[in-house]
């Protein structure tokens, strides 16, 4: 991973100069949505958590994001702010309610509680806008200076990409990721040893609340618009398709995962309305040919190679 | 001597089925007490109301001097009860060490630390790495316990409660599986190494039993039937014929 670091900063800044605004903005949107999905492997890959709620945190995010800026402005630490806040907020509900049950209650309750969030955002007309959405929001600022343009947005994306997986990288790292993988493989003993089992998967949750919801505040300035597809609990689940497809438990496939699905979505979708027919087959393909994911294949051929050169 | 555990007309039905029936013996500070019977007589399920894992349905528990009524797993933890399972419950894609390491943290309060890991995470793998010398298995310590022999996995399984220092560690059917000279290296270092640590011993070999507890509890349908020295409970007539049978003695 020490040399994937530069070399992804590189691209980011080749990408910068060389890309047009459409492009960067299509990346901007895959490197948030890649941060939502690899807080959600946070929860998935390391605390064996199945969420069909995810969407909630990061789309309640955007929605916060978009509406206090409508009010105060586009300052970029206060959405950052509101979103962290918002997307940690929800978190803790969200835990509170599914964190005691587990397995196909756990995935239920989260759809479930998921969707109340959607359903505030598409029934609170006067403040999300209801089923319109939001648009024709004030552009980012840091203090007296203007945030506009694709570069801009993207460059931050790619910094806040960098930052949240540097974040997730420590914390399974640290005892209370040890304790989170722990918890997915032996609950019972983690309790046997002391551990409260809530404890350690309230933390996980609020720490992938809290990516999520910085990914979400950026969201709505990269994409000009939010939605209530945005917290739909089918967003949430074509983040658990990108995670499958980029790699469970590696962090980084999460981008791959979600490079993948929203190329196709954003590409194919203008030839053919069936283009989720081709996201079915590449999930197929890849459970089928790398059960781990594109990122495991690829430390597989990067192992191979580094076999043959040596 | 002291009870570091006191059980009084502990009861657990499950439905129809008495599981256990007015259970009451102490166990004493520093002892270790042999806990037999046969199949079905409530041994594993006294584990799990002890350890707060089930509710009794009647009785009183205190653990050093305090009631657990209600207490959840962690916090009897906390206070000093730990306990392995019939299964040996290990974390096979770790290392030998790591699997310790994850008991030290906990017992040292850093379990759940993030900001200053690292220092807690050596911290945890040298005192692990201690502890698995004292047990004979320090060569064995950055091996994936996925690697390790049958016997070696029982040895670690019994070691990750040891990590957290407990009074009282409860040890449901450690030598399953194991040789018998397997079974009395595990419990000579559990004897030899954490002597202040009293047992609660559940094990299908009784000789096993006989030769490491001070006392023996002898359960059937989930009553206790005798509580006394190995000698005592070899000789008793009820408990030859409930478990012991006639190729005993």
């Amino acid at each position: 991973m020490t040399r994937i670091a530069p070399a992804a900063a590189l691209l980011a800044v080749a990408a910068a100069l060389v890309a047009d605004d459409f492009l960067l903005r299509f990346l901007a949107e895959i490197l948030l949505i890649g941060v939502a999905v690899m807080s959600l492997d946070l929860l998935i890959g390391f605390g064996g958590l199945v969420s069909l709620g995810h969407a909630a945190l990061f789309g309640g995010a955007a929605y916060a994001a978009a509406i206090v800026a409508r009010h105060a402005g586009g300052d970029l630490l206060l959405m950052l702010g509101t979103g962290i806040a918002t997307g940690m907020a929800l978190a803790a509900l969200m835990g509170v309610v599914v964190l005691r049950s587990g397995h196909l209650f756990l995935l239920i309750l989260t759809l479930l509680t998921g969707q109340m969030v959607w359903e505030v955002a598409f029934h609170w007309r006067e403040v999300t806008g209801g089923a319109d959405g939001l648009r024709g929001l004030p552009g980012l600022s840091f203090g007296p200076w203007a945030l506009s343009g694709a570069r801009v947005l993207f460059l931050l994306a790619a910094l806040l990409a960098v930052a949240a997986y540097g974040i997730a990288r420590s914390f399974v790292a640290a005892p209370v990721g040890r304790a989170l993988i722990g918890t997915r493989e032996q609950p019972i003993r983690m309790s046997a040893l002391g551990y409260s089992l809530f404890a350690v998967r309230f933390r996980a949750l609020l720490l992938a609340g809290a990516l999520a919801g910085a990914a979400g505040a950026l969201f709505p300035f990269v994409n000009l618009y939010v939605g209530p597809q945005s917290v739909h609990w089918t967003q949430s689940a074509a983040m658990v398709i990108m995670l499958v497809i980029g790699g469970i438990g590696s962090l980084w496939g999460a981008f791959i995962g979600s490079a993948v699905y929203l190329g196709i979505q954003t590409y194919l979708s203008a030839w053919t309305d069936r283009w989720q027919l081709c996201v079915g087959l590449v999930f197929v393909l890849t459970v089928l040919l790398l059960p781990d994911g594109i990122a495991s294949g690829l430390g597989m051929l990067r192992g191979r190679l580094r076999r043959r050169t040596a | 001597m002291t009870a570091i555990l006191e059980l009084r007309g502990v009861s657990r039905r499950f439905g129809a089925f008495t599981a256990l029936d007015d259970v009451g013996f102490d166990v004493g500070e520093g002892e270790a007490v042999g806990l037999i019977g046969p199949n079905g007589a409530g041994k594993t399920t006294l584990f799990n109301v002890v350890t707060g894992f089930l509710r009794p349905d009647a009785g009183s528990i205190r653990f050093a001097g305090t009631p657990m009524d209600g207490m959840a797993p962690a916090r009897r933890v906390a206070r000093g009860l730990a306990r392995t399972f019939q299964t040996a419950m290990v974390f096979p894609g770790l290392t030998v060490r790591e699997n310790i390491a994850m008991a030290v943290r906990q017992h040292g309060g850093n379990g759940l630390r993030w900001f200053g890991g690292t220092r807690a995470n050596a911290a945890a793998a040298e005192a692990a790495r201690r502890l698995l010398e004292q047990a004979g298995l320090g060569h064995r310590a950055d091996t994936p316990l996925r690697d390790l022999s049958h016997g070696e996995r029982r040895i670690v399984d019994a070691l990750m409660p040891l990590a957290l220092s407990p009074r009282l560690l409860l040890l449901d059917e450690p030598t399953a599986g194991l040789t018998r000279a397997e079974s009395d290296r595990l419990l000579g270092i559990l004897r030899r190494n954490h002597a202040d640590t009293a047992l609660l011993l559940v094990a299908h070999d009784i000789d096993i039993v006989f030769g490491h507890c001070d006392r023996v509890v002898v359960m059937e349908l989930g009553r206790v039937i005798r509580i006394g020295t190995p000698a005592e409970v070899r000789e008793d007539a009820e408990v030859r014929r409930a478990y012991l049978g006639t190729a005993a003695g």
